[in-house]
């Protein structure tokens, strides 16, 4: 059996391969991988996700968040077939469902209508995460007549926090007309707008009002996350939990 | 040569072990699930050369059979180890294993530390974070080069 070309010296590997003279399957030397190399643990192909972020100085309490809910009459449109109406986002907590929530919504004039809305959570002055819905609709261009229809959307963040915790939110909403759906479709008469929620917050942690668990001056920490579970084969990604908030025990410190 | 201790057969001598073993083994429960209950994933902190492109702080990314933690080389780094060790410890009471062939993975959007930990738990993950930063680069799949460290997390 030929001997492992592996141990031959490189002047004459070419010479034994050509004879025969040893295997070349291992014929090229290769330096051996660091020893950090062959313990490191391989981390699979990660999914490809986007879950919205949101440039967070355009929001920042620390900024100071505008005290009313403000409507940004930015309508782009010269045209008087489309029309926004009643744009607007509010905020709310729903702790017996286990989230807080932004809502936008408005009604509008035109064939398509889009809303995005997204809610943030934070925690004092200090931003926890974001997460975007987004619902567009279509009315096939024959058949609109002009009504005025609504749209709206709904983003959650769910927690199992009872204080705290503040959500915002804000809109981006859009009307305009289009011949049929498709993005080559052909399209005019955008009209867009703009809308902020007043925040919602949770009771302060700490307070004699009802607290969550064990008392939440035991509470140690808020952390927000997104789950996301994916086919290590395929890479697809097989379930996606929004935004959800939670504490950390005091049994970590 | 060797002669058997009176009144002590040799035969009953090389069972009794025997029989100790069997008796052991059929009292415990079954050891497949057991042994996987108590096997806990392997746990790695590592800071990577290139973050992955995801906007988090910090991100976990489980396995079967491995938990990696991937941080951010910033002045962070310790406090978004505190929470994502935190986080993987709920995680893991709620899913201690995965399905073959699932991964999960988390993007921690954001964290605030209401109480500081006390000096022994904030020992412990500066001097991790000191350990991960001085540990030699090295291939870690998909996330390339990083500098990695084995920390358990029950």
């Amino acid at each position: 059996m030929p001997r492992s070309c592996s141990t031959v010296p490189t002047p004459l590997l070419l010479a034994l391969l050509a004879a025969g003279g040893c295997d070349g399957s291992d014929a090229i030397p290769t330096m051996p991988p660091s020893t950090g190399d062959l313990l490191a643990p391989r981390l699979p192909e990660l999914p490809l996700v986007t879950f919205t972020t949101v440039d967070y100085d355009t929001l920042s309490p620390a900024d100071g968040l505008r005290a009313e809910t403000e409507i940004g009459d930015h309508d782009l449109s010269n045209r008087p077939l489309q029309e926004l109406f009643n744009v607007r986002t509010v905020t709310g907590l729903a702790e017996d469902h286990g989230y807080v929530f932004a809502i936008g919504l408005h009604d509008y004039i035109g064939n398509m209508g889009a809303i995005s809305t997204t809610a943030h959570a934070a925690f004092g002055d200090q931003y926890l995460g974001s997460y975007t819905a987004e619902r567009q609709n279509y009315t096939p261009f024959l058949l609109d007549f002009g009504t005025v229809k609504d749209i709206w959307a709904s983003a959650r963040v769910y927690t199992d926090r009872t204080c705290g915790l503040t959500a915002l939110g804000d809109s981006k909403h859009s009307a305009w007309w289009q011949f049929f759906q498709g993005r080559s479709a052909p399209m005019w008469g955008v009209s867009m707008s703009y809308s902020q929620a007043q925040p919602t917050r949770q009771q302060a942690c700490g307070s004699t009002a009802t607290a969550s668990g064990g008392g939440d001056d035991s509470t140690t920490g808020m952390i927000c996350y997104v789950l996301i579970t994916w086919d290590l084969e395929t890479g697809q990604v097989v379930d996606t939990t929004v935004l959800a908030c939670t504490g950390t025990g005091n049994d970590q410190w | 040569m060797n002669h058997p201790a009176p009144g002590r057969p040799v035969l009953a001598r090389r069972l009794i072990p025997l029989i100790a073993l069997a008796w052991v083994t059929t009292a415990l429960p079954s050891s497949s699930g057991c042994l996987a209950a108590q096997v806990r994933p392997q746990t790695v902190v590592a800071i990577p050369e290139v973050f992955p492109d995801v906007e988090s702080r910090s991100l976990l990314v489980r396995t079967p059979g491995l938990d990696v933690v991937l941080l951010r080389d910033d002045d962070d780094a310790a406090d978004a180890l505190l929470m994502a060790t935190a986080l993987l410890s709920k995680l893991r009471a709620e899913r201690p294993h995965l399905d073959a062939g699932t991964g999960q993975m988390v993007p921690i959007t954001g964290f605030v530390i209401t109480r500081a930990p006390g000096p022994g738990q904030r020992r412990q993950v500066d001097d991790a974070v000191r350990r991960v930063r001085a540990a030699p680069l090295a291939e870690l799949g998909s996330v390339g080069r990083a500098r990695w460290i084995d920390y358990p997390v029950r």
